[in-house]
C-alpha cells in the first residue's frame, strides 16, 4: 500500500519536473536510453567486489518479500565463484551484466536465475565498467580498450579505444562517454573523458576536464556527470557537468562528490574523504543543478566508509553500503526518500553496485 | 566434540616428536666467563621458552631450507607461499614477521624496507644449529639486537674441525628433485695455519651453491566450496635460480680469543606467480635479488671475570621488481630498491661474583634506502641499542633481567621524516628448579618490546605514514621441562610445555585510503593473544643398532582482535593462526639406514579478520618421508644418500589463501665428505 503512495507519488512529482523540463530545456531527449519500464520489483542484487588475489567477489540477493539475504546467488547458481574483483553490476533487458575486473572477464547471467548465460573473457584487458544503448553493451577496460557486445549473440563485435585506464562509461545523446582515469599512472593520472559516436563506433573528441576522472553517468536532460578524484595532493575531488549539446564542461561543483545516482530529477551523491573518514549524502536537483537537501540522512544513521549509492526506480527508495575498512562483508541500508533508514542487510566486502530486480 | 579435541590434544602430546634436541644443550665456543656462560643453557634450563635442533636432527627431516626445519618447532606458524621459489616468513605466538629477529652465525640479518626475512633464501647445507627463542636468550653476552625482539632464531654454521694432519675438508652435496629442483652445494675447508699445540690457528672455508627449480607442479583451483567445479592446472611463472657464495676465516689466537670474518653474497632470480586468479592464470612479474654483507666478530674472554666482543657488518641488498604487462602509460613496472646497513655491536661481560654476572651491550645500527620510484623519499635511520642484563644463578634459582633502550632516528632526503623515538624496554626471566636432584624446571618470563615501523611502512608511494608509532608487544610465559631418563639411560624422556599470554598495541595495519588501490598504514589494531606449547620427545637404543626417537609438538594459539568492540571482527581469531596446529615425528636409526617420518598439520584457519565460512581455510596435514644412510668407506670418505618422499598423500593445500602448496613430490641427496 505504502509503495503503491509513494510511487504515485514520485510519478506525479516526474510529471510536474517534466514540464519543467520541457519549458527550460529546448530539446528534451525523448526516450531515456537505457530505462526499460522496470518490472515489479523482487529485490535486489548486490555486487560486492571483494579484495584483490581473494577470488571473493559475491553476488548477494535481498528478497523485498521474505526479508532475508542469499549471500552469494552467482555461486549458487552456476558452482563456481564470481572470481576477482567484481566491478560493474547492470541490468539490461532480461539479463544481468556482471564486469570482473582481475579475473578479467564479463559474466552475462539471467536477471531471474543469475544463470551465467555466457562468460566472455578478455585477457589482459581488465575490464572494469559497463553500459547499454541500442542493443548493444559497451565495456570500458584499463588497458584503454572499450568492447562493444551485441546483447543478443552474447558476441564481441567490435573495439575501440580509448585514452588511459578508463574507468566510468555512459550514453548520452547518441554518444558513449569514457573517463580516462589514468589510475594506474600515478602520478601522470588522465585528464579527459573521450566521446565516440555510437552509430559508428568512432572517436570524436576528448573533453578536458579535472585530473582522474572516474565516475561518469547521464540524466535524462542530455547532462554528463563526470567525478573527478583528482591528484590526491593539491587538486580536490571535482564534481562536473558536461553538456552533451556541445561536449563541454559546462558546470563545476562547489562541493566533492565521490559517487551519485541518478534518478528522475534527482541525483543522491555523496562525498568521502579516506584521510579522515568524514563523509555526506546529499540530494542535487538535476534540473536546476541545485543542492536540495545537505543532509539527506534524517534519523542519525552513520556510516564508517559509505562505498556505493543506487536509487529503486519503482518506490524512491534510495540505498548506501557501508564498506567498513574494505577487509570485513559489507552493509546495504535502504533509506526511504525521507532520509530515514528502512531496513538494513550484509553483503560481501566492499559492496559497491546494487541493481532492482 | 570437546571429546575430539581433547582427543587431538592427547595424541599430539604422547605420540609426539621429530629430532627435536631437547636432550643437548648449547655448544660451548671458548673458555668461559661468569655464571651466564658457564651454564648450559639447554631448553630445559632456559628461563625463556628454548627450541633447538641440530645438524644431524635435522638431516632426518624433509627440509630444503630453514623454514622446512621451522615448521617442526611449537608456537610458530610458517607463512609459505607454496613452491621452492614462494616467500617463507614466520608468526611466533600470534606476533607478524617483523617480531622475530633472525641471526645468522651470531649478527642479525636485517630488511630495513620490509621488516621481514624470507627463511627460504638460507639453505641447509652448511647448517650446524638452528635455535628459536621466545622472549629473551640466556646467553647475556650476545648484541643488543638480537634481544630487542621478541622472538629470535638463531642459525648456526659449521665451524671447521680437522683429523689430524689433514689440511683440507671436502664436502660436496647435491639434490635433485621434482619440478625441476637442482641444488648443488660445494664446501672447501682449508687449514691454513695452525701452530703446534693447538694455538693460535687460522681456517678457512668457502662455500659454493646454487638452487634451481622451474617450479611446474600441479594443483587444484577450486572455484567454490565443496561439490563446486574444479580444474587441475600447472603453476606458472614459478621457476628459481639462486646462487650463494659463502667465504669464512676462523682465527683463534688462543684459548680466550678469536676472530671471524665472514664475506657473502648471494644472486636470485625468480617468478612471481602471485595468487591464483579465478579465470585468468596469466603471470608475468619478476623479482630479481642480490645481496652482499661483510661480518666481523671478535671475542676476548680476558679473564675469568671480564669478556668483551665486537660485531660489525655492512650490509647491501638490491632487489628489482619488473612487471612487463602493467597497464600504465610505460606498459610496464621496473622498480628497484637498494638498502644498506651499517652494524657495530660492543658487548663487554662482567662477573663479579662466582653466582652474579652482567652485561652491557651497545649496538649501532644505520640504514638508508634508495630507489627508482617517482616521489620516492630517500629514507635513513639509525638505531642506537643499549642493552643493560644481568644473571644470577644460585642453587635452585636462575634469574635474568635486562633494559634496553632503544633511541632511533629518521632522516628522509624528501619531505617529512618518519618520528624519532626513545624507549625504555624490560624484561625479567625466572627458572626454578624445586628438586636438586631431579631435571625438573619451572620457569616464567616477561618481556616488553616493539618492532618499528618499515621503511615501507613509513614511506612507501602513497601508503606510508610518518606519524606511525611502534608496534608494542606484551609477552608474559609460564612454563615447565622435565628430562629423566631410565634403563641404563637407554630411555629418555624430554617434556617442555609452556602457557602464555601476549597482547600487540598499535599494531600497524593497512586500510584502504584515497581509494581501493591505495592502503595506508596506521596503528589500528590491538591483539590479544593466549595459548599453549607443548612439545615432548622420547628416545630408546633398544639395542645397540637400533634406536627409535618420537617427538610431537603441539600448539594452541588464541590470537583474538580486540580493536574495537563494535566492529564485525571483535574477538575474532587473527587471519592465518590456526587454533591448533602440531608436528608428529618418527625416526628409526639403524646401522644400515635412518628412516624418518614427519607429519605437520593446522586446523581451520581464516584468511582474513572475519571469521565467517567464506574466508575459511580448510585443516590440512602434510605427511612425509624421509630414508638416508651414511656409508664410511674405509675411514676416509663419507658417502651420505638421503631420499625424501614429501606430501604423501597429496593433499592438495593452501597454507596462504590462493597461494597453493605442492603435492606429492620427491627429493633425492647424494652427499660426499672427503
Amino acid at each position: 500500500m505504502k509503495r503503491i503512495v509513494s510511487q504515485t507519488i514520485i510519478l506525479l512529482l516526474s510529471l510536474v519536473a517534466a514540464c519543467f523540463v520541457s519549458c527550460e530545456k529546448p530539446e528534451p531527449q525523448e526516450e531515456p536510453q537505457n530505462t526499460p519500464v522496470t518490472p515489479v520489483v523482487h529485490g535486489v542484487y548486490v555486487l560486492s567486489e571483494g579484495i584483490m588475489n581473494y577470488n571473493n567477489s559475491t553476488l548477494s540477493f535481498y528478497n523485498f518479500s521474505t526479508g532475508t539475504v542469499s549471500p552469494d546467488v552467482f555461486l549458487a547458481a552456476n558452482n563456481r565463484g564470481l572470481g576477482d574483483t567484481g566491478n560493474d553490476l547492470k541490468v539490461y533487458g532480461s539479463k544481468l551484466y556482471c564486469v570482473v575486473n582481475i579475473s578479467e572477464t564479463v559474466e552475462i547471467m539471467d536477471l531471474h536465475t543469475a544463470k551465467s548465460l555466457k562468460q566472455i573473457t578478455m585477457p589482459g584487458k581488465q575490464p572494469r565498467r559497463i553500459t547499454f544503448d541500442g542493443g548493444y553493451a559497451y565495456v570500458c577496460c584499463f588497458d584503454g580498450g572499450v568492447v562493444k557486445i551485441d546483447t543478443a549473440t552474447m558476441e564481441v563485435t567490435a573495439t575501440a579505444q580509448a585514452g588511459s585506464n578508463p574507468d566510468g562509461i555512459c550514453v548520452a545523446n547518441g554518444k558513449l562517454y569514457v573517463a580516462n582515469s589514468g589510475g594506474l599512472n600515478y602520478p601522470n593520472y588522465g585528464t579527459t573523458v573521450s566521446v565516440f559516436d555510437l552509430a559508428s563506433f568512432s572517436h570524436v573528441k576528448e573533453i578536458p576536464v579535472v585530473i582522474n576522472p572516474t565516475r561518469i553517468d547521464s540524466d535524462s536532460q542530455g547532462d554528463v556527470y563526470v567525478v573527478s578524484n583528482g591528484n590526491y595532493q593539491d587538486v580536490p575531488m571535482t564534481f562536473q557537468r558536461i553538456d552533451s549539446q556541445t561536449d563541454e564542461v559546462v558546470q563545476t561543483f562547489d562541493f566533492p562528490v565521490t559517487n551519485f545516482a541518478i534518478s528522475g530529477n534527482l541525483c543522491y551523491l555523496y562525498s568521502f574523504n579516506w584521510s579522515n573518514y568524514t563523509y555526506a549524502v546529499k540530494v542535487l536537483d538535476i534540473t536546476t543543478e541545485q543542492i536540495v537537501k545537505e543532509q539527506f540522512i534524517t534519523d542519525g544513521t552513520t556510516f564508517t566508509t559509505p562505498y556505493g549509492i543506487a536509487v529503486d526506480p519503482s518506490n524512491g527508495d534510495v540505498y548506501l553500503t557501508d564498506a567498513f575498512y574494505n577487509t570485513t562483508n559489507g552493509d546495504v541500508l535502504c533509506f526511504g526518500s525521507d532520509g530515514r533508514l528502512r531496513f538494513k542487510f550484509e553483503a560481501g566486502i566492499s559492496p559497491s553496485c546494487i541493481v532492482f530486480k | 566434540m570437546r571429546v575430539r579435541l581433547l582427543f587431538f590434544t592427547v595424541c599430539l602430546f604422547f605420540v609426539v616428536n621429530s629430532a627435536r634436541g631437547q636432550i643437548d644443550s648449547v655448544p660451548h665456543r671458548l673458555e668461559t666467563v661468569g655464571v651466564s656462560a658457564d651454564r648450559t643453557h639447554s631448553p630445559v634450563t632456559a628461563t625463556s621458552s628454548l627450541q633447538m635442533l641440530k645438524s644431524r636432527e635435522i638431516s632426518s627431516l624433509p627440509a630444503l631450507n630453514v623454514s622446512d626445519v621451522l615448521k617442526t618447532f611449537a608456537g610458530l606458524v610458517i607463512r609459505d607461499y607454496g613452491g621452492v621459489g614462494g616467500m617463507k616468513t614466520v608468526a611466533m605466538r600470534g606476533f607478524g614477521s617483523q617480531h622475530t629477529a633472525v641471526s645468522y652465525d651470531g649478527i642479525a640479518a636485517s630488511d630495513c624496507q620490509t621488516g621481514q626475512i624470507d627463511l627460504s633464501k638460507f639453505p641447509l647445507g652448511n647448517v650446524e644449529q638452528i635455535s628459536l627463542n621466545s622472549g629473551t636468550p640466556d646467553d647475556i653476552f650476545l648484541p643488543a639486537r638480537l634481544m630487542a625482539s621478541a622472538s629470535l632464531i638463531r642459525i648456526q654454521t659449521i665451524r671447521p674441525t680437522f683429523r689430524e694432519k689433514k689440511p683440507v675438508n671436502l664436502n660436496f652435496h647435491f639434490t635433485g628433485g621434482s619440478f625441476g629442483l637442482w641444488n648443488p652445494m660445494l664446501l672447501i675447508e682449508n687449514k691454513i695455519y695452525q701452530k703446534e699445540g693447538g694455538y693460535p690457528f687460522v681456517y678457512s672455508s668457502i662455500n659454493v651453491s646454487y638452487l634451481q627449480s622451474d617450479g611446474h607442479y600441479p594443483f587444484i583451483i577450486r572455484y567454490g566450496g565443496a561439490g563446486d567445479s574444479t580444474s587441475v592446472e600447472k603453476r606458472t611463472n614459478s621457476d628459481v635460480r639462486t646462487a650463494s657464495v659463502e667465504g669464512n676465516v676462523f682465527t683463534d689466537f688462543n684459548s680466550h680469543s678469536k676472530l671471524n670474518v665472514k664475506l657473502y653474497y648471494y644472486w636470485s632470480e625468480r617468478g612471481l606467480p602471485g595468487a591464483i586468479i579465478f579465470y585468468n592464470t596469466r603471470s608475468k612479474e619478476r623479482l630479481a635479488d642480490e645481496a652482499a654483507f661483510g661480518q666481523v666478530h671478535y671475542e676476548n674472554h680476558f679473564n675469568h671475570k671480564f669478556a668483551y666482543q665486537v660485531n660489525a657488518k655492512f650490509n647491501f641488498a638490491k632487489q628489482r621488481y619488473l612487471n612487463p604487462e602493467y597497464l600504465n602509460a610505460a606498459g610496464f613496472i621496473d622498480n628497484v630498491y637498494v638498502q644498506r646497513e651499517y652494524y657495530l655491536s660492543n658487548t663487554f661481560l662482567y662477573a663479579p661474583h662466582r653466582v652474579i654476572s652482567l652485561s652491557l651491550s651497545n649496538d649501532l645500527i644505520y640504514g638508508n634506502m634508495t630507489s627508482n620510484l617517482y616521489g620516492f623519499v630517500y629514507p635513513s635511520r639509525l638505531q642506537v641499542l643499549t642493552m643493560l642484563n644481568a644473571y644470577v644463578s644460585v642453587r635452585h634459582v636462575d634469574i635474568r633481567a635486562g633494559l634496553l633502550h632503544t633511541g632511533v632516528a629518521n632522516w628522509s632526503k624528501v619531505g617529512e621524516a618518519g618520528k624519532n623515538l626513545s624507549r625504555f624496554s624490560p624484561s625479567l626471566g625466572i627458572s626454578v628448579k624445586p628438586l636438586l636432584s631431579e631435571e625438573f624446571h619451572i620457569r616464567a618470563f616477561y618481556k616488553n618490546i616493539f618492532r618499528l615501523p618499515t621503511f615501507n611502512d613509513l614511506y612507501y608511494t602513497e601508503v606510508g605514514n610518518r606519524n606511525l608509532r611502534p608496534e608494542d608487544t606484551h609477552q608474559f610465559d609460564l612454563g615447565a621441562a622435565y628430562t629423566k631418563s631410565f634403563l641404563k639411560n637407554t630411555i629418555r624422556i624430554t617434556v617442555n610445555a609452556d602457557g602464555y599470554y601476549n597482547l600487540v598495541k598499535d599494531k600497524i595495519v593497512a586500510i584502504p585510503s584515497k581509494n581501493l588501490f591505495v592502503w595506508t598504514m596506521l596503528n589500528f589494531g590491538k591483539v590479544e593473544i593466549d595459548g599453549v606449547d607443548a612439545h615432548l620427545n622420547f628416545k630408546y637404543q633398544i639395542i645397540k643398532d637400533l634406536s627409535v626417537s618420537v617427538s610431537g609438538s603441539y600448539t594452541l594459539q588464541r590470537a583474538v582482535d580486540k580493536t574495537d568492540p563494535k566492529s564485525k571482527t571483535y574477538l575474532h581469531q587473527i587471519p592465518y593462526t590456526p587454533l591448533h596446529s602440531g608436528s608428529v615425528g618418527v625416526i628409526i636409526s639403524t646401522t644400515w639406514f635412518e628412516i624418518g617420518y614427519t607429519m605437520v598439520a593446522a586446523g581451520k584457519r581464516y584468511a582474513l579478520q572475519q571469521n565467517v565460512a567464506a574466508n575459511e581455510l580448510p585443516p590440512y596435514t602434510d605427511h612425509s618421508l624421509t630414508l638416508g644412510h651414511d656409508f664410511d668407506i674405509k675411514g676416509k670418505v663419507l658417502l651420505g644418500v638421503k631420499g625424501e618422499l614429501l606430501n604423501l598423500a597429496d593433499l592438495h593445500y593452501e597454507i596462504i589463501r590462493n597461494y597453493p602448496m605442492q603435492g606429492r613430490s620427491f627429493r633425492v641427496s647424494v652427499s660426499v665428505k672427503w
